[in-house]
Order: C-alpha cells, then structure tokens, then sequence
C-alpha cells in the first residue's frame, strides 16, 4: 500500500474537504435553503458525521477546526465558536464510544446532538440577547441536520469503510 | 456490523488527553484575543481573512448553484406574475424618471442658495452597488464583496431600496462586514419625521425582528405607525434613510424614558443586493 493511501491520511483528506466545503455553503448556501427560521448548520453536520472515524480527540479537534470557519466566515466570536465546538466534537466523540450500532437513526440523533450542544455552550460563553428565538433556531437546525446526516453519513461510509477495510 | 473505527485503539493516557484538549481551547482563546485586536481597529483579523479566502471560491459557487435553482424555479412558477411586476417597474421607472428632473432641479436651487449666503456645499454622497456574499443571521453579520479598495469604510451605511439594512464593522482590502440594523451592537442616529418638529433619539436592535427607539427628550411625541429614519448626525450614515415604522410606544414619565419599538423596513432574509452609501 502506498502511504498516501493510509487511512488516517484519507481521513484527514476527507474531514480538510468536507470543512472547506462545509464553509463555503455555510455562507451562501444556508439562509437560502432555510425553511422559515430553521436553517441547517454544515459545519456542526461535518463534525457529527465524521466523529464514528475517529478517537474523541480528533473529534474535538475537528470541532476546534470547524468553530474557526464558522467563526472566521461571520466574524463572530472565535474563542466562544472555537470552545462551543470543542465541546460539541467531544461530546458527539463520547457517544460513539459507546459501541453504538451505527445507522441512520443514530447518525440522524447524533447530528441533533452535535447542533444542541454546540449552541447551548456558544448561548453559554457568547450570551445573546433573545434566548428564546435563539433556542428555536437551534431546535430547527437540530432537525435540519439531523434529515441531512442520513444520506451524508451513508456517502461518508462509502469513502471511508474502504480505508477501514484496508486497516 | 459497526462500520467506525474503535476509539478506544491506541487511546492516549487520560494525562495526554486532557493536555491535548487544554491545548484546543488554548489556541480558541489566542484567536478570538488576535480577533478583539484587530476589531478593535475595525480590521479583520489574519486567521479570519485566511478563512473567507480559502472558503471564498466554494462560496461563490454554491451561491450561484442556489441561485440558478431558485431562478429555474420561479421561471417556471412565477411567468405570469413576473410579467405582471415587469409592467408595473416600467411604468414606475417612468414616474420616477420625472421625479428625478425634480430633484436635481431643487438640488440645482439649494445649491444656488448656499451659494448666495456663502455656506460651503453639502458633500456628496454615492451608493456602491454589491451583493451581499455571506449570511449570518444568528450573529447577526453580512458579508459583503467590497472593501477598502472600493472606498468602503467602517461605519458605511449599507441599504437597500427598502431602507437602512446594515452598518460595515470590519473592512478588508476586497471585503468588509456589516452588522445587521437588528444586532443589539448597532446605535443609529434616529428621527421620527412624521412628526414636527421631528422627535429625535437613537436607535437600537432589540431581538432578530424589531429595533428599539430611544427619544432624547421624553415629552416628545411619537405615535403608531410613524416613519423613522436616520438623523444624520454621525460622520458617515447621511439624514433621511428610512428604517422602518413604530409599532408600539413605551411611556415612562416616572424614569423620564420614552421609547418605541420599531419594525424595520427592510426584510432580512429577502435582501440579496445592496448599496453601501460612501
């Protein structure tokens, strides 16, 4: 095997395309697509699908590396979206530590997770006026992403269990 | 059949690994602390100009994807009442052709005037026309395509043919944000013009639909359904931008406060051209 074909670097090249991608729809291809208040979040969806391929730390590390785009793109508060998803990268790690069976339920669960938990530590460190609507909007993205994780998770699987196989 | 790797394989020591994530939000710290700095001088940030710039080209294109389905949509659903709104703009660009040639004209006059009683000119004013690149509408941000080298400077305002949509808080070389009217962040200079003599305050953003009205004088009157704009007295957002109208009065005599909600006249989530006033 050559060794740019290992998993891990496969792995890698996948999360550094997912993130870029993910970046870049976040910007202009997320209020577009929103129904009513709910928009989907690509960025926290990268960090929840990738998480069944790697140990919790790679997950937060993704989860810093996803905080930085988002944040970076909006202009918003590095620090609170560098943290919020650090949190949401360890916790969405956590829970396929747990020897999930994974399947699209779990992938869609998690997804929601992953968005609940991000945005509760950003109202935490980065608090904003209208909770309420903010809560909402979470919920909304919660459910967006959750639909969307389905058929991300089983492309993610395609490109990814070949490297596991090679393992 | 479990298709993920097992996390637990070679999983460092628990030392390790908190260390590891002490580290992660060490480096989440040390950017939002480069981040305040350079806000601090309305600049953006390297990490986060390096971010629009790499994301930029993918940005572009899921912006035009989205917006050719949505074309290819309303082409198909919207024929007739496109040609309808076609009809009624031409005959509006007619009407406001004539209103144009009275405008210069009362301009020609005011300037005549202040010539006579030997008062300078009023500077000009002139819309730079760009579309808005990024959406963030739970911090409350836009991104916009134009920068420092398109005369773009903090402080603009950005509008729509609605009204006043936004104020540049950042600018780069190419590119700048702008904070939305709605950001509890924003102060504008403000106006109730259906009134007279105009009752003035400053306004502010209140939650992601109404701003908030704050009159300097508290015995000033203010009804429901009053057009406010800007007042003019800053440096760079010019007397007369609308901003919306007020929809519910707040009297409190007793803490000498008079405020007003105010639901704003542009629509968020609708707008996709703008004009940055310079």
């Amino acid at each position: 095997m050559r060794k740019d074909d290992s998993p891990v670097f496969r792995l890698i090249l996948v999360a550094g395309l997912l993130l870029w991608v993910a970046g870049g729809c976040q910007q202009s291809a997320a209020v577009p697509v929103s129904i009513g208040a709910f928009a989907p979040n690509y960025l926290l969806l990268v960090v929840a699908v990738l998480a069944p391929y790697m140990p919790t730390f790679g997950s937060a590390t993704v989860g810093l590396l996803s905080g930085i785009v988002q944040g970076g793109l909006a202009g918003a508060n590095l620090t609170a979206y560098g943290v919020s998803r650090i949190v949401a990268g360890l916790t969405v790690g956590k829970i396929h530590q747990s020897e999930l069976a994974q399947s699209p339920l779990v992938a869609a669960l998690t997804a929601a997770v992953t968005v609940v938990v991000g945005q509760a530590a950003v109202l935490f460190l980065a608090p904003t006026v209208n909770v309420g609507a903010f809560v909402l909007a979470t919920m909304g993205t919660a459910i967006y992403n959750g639909v969307l994780a389905v058929p991300l998770d089983w492309a993610i699987g395609k490109v990814l269990s070949n490297s596991a196989h090679d393992r | 059949m479990r298709k993920y790797a097992d996390p637990t394989r070679n999983a460092p020591s628990p030392w390790r690994w908190v260390a590891g994530i002490i580290i992660l939000v060490v480096i989440a710290g040390t950017l939002g602390k480069i981040q305040s700095d350079a806000r601090v001088v309305n600049r953006l940030d390297p990490v986060s100009h390096a971010v629009q710039t790499v994301c930029g080209p993918i940005s572009r294109l899921a912006a035009g994807v989205v917006q050719g389905l949505g074309n290819f949509r309303s082409g198909f659903a919207d024929v007739r009442l496109l040609e309808a709104d076609n009809r009624a703009l031409r005959a509006e660009v007619a009407a406001m052709s004539m209103y144009t040639e009275q405008v210069t004209r009362l301009n020609r006059e005011v300037d005549t005037l202040r010539q006579l009683q030997n008062l300078p000119s009023i500077p000009g004013k002139s819309n730079l026309v760009t579309e808005v690149s990024g959406y963030f509408p739970d911090v409350n941000r836009i991104s916009l395509p134009v920068g420092q080298a398109e005369g773009v400077r903090a402080g603009m305002p950005v509008t729509t043919p609605a009204g006043l949509f936004a104020i540049v808080q950042t600018v780069d070389k190419h590119s700048s944000q702008a904070l939305l009217l709605t950001s509890p962040s924003v102060k504008v200079g403000a106006m109730d013009i259906s009134r007279n003599p105009p009752s003035t305050g400053f306004l502010k953003g209140q939650d992601s639909q109404t701003l908030s009205f704050t009159l300097f004088e508290p015995k000033s009157q203010i009804s429901l359904g009053d057009l406010i704009v800007t007042s003019g007295f800053g440096e760079h957002i010019p007397r007369g931008i609308v901003i919306g109208s007020v929809i519910a009065v707040d009297d409190n005599p007793e803490l000498g406060l008079k405020r007003a909600q105010v639901d704003p006249a542009v629509e968020i989530g609708e707008v996709r051209e703008v004009s940055v006033v310079r």
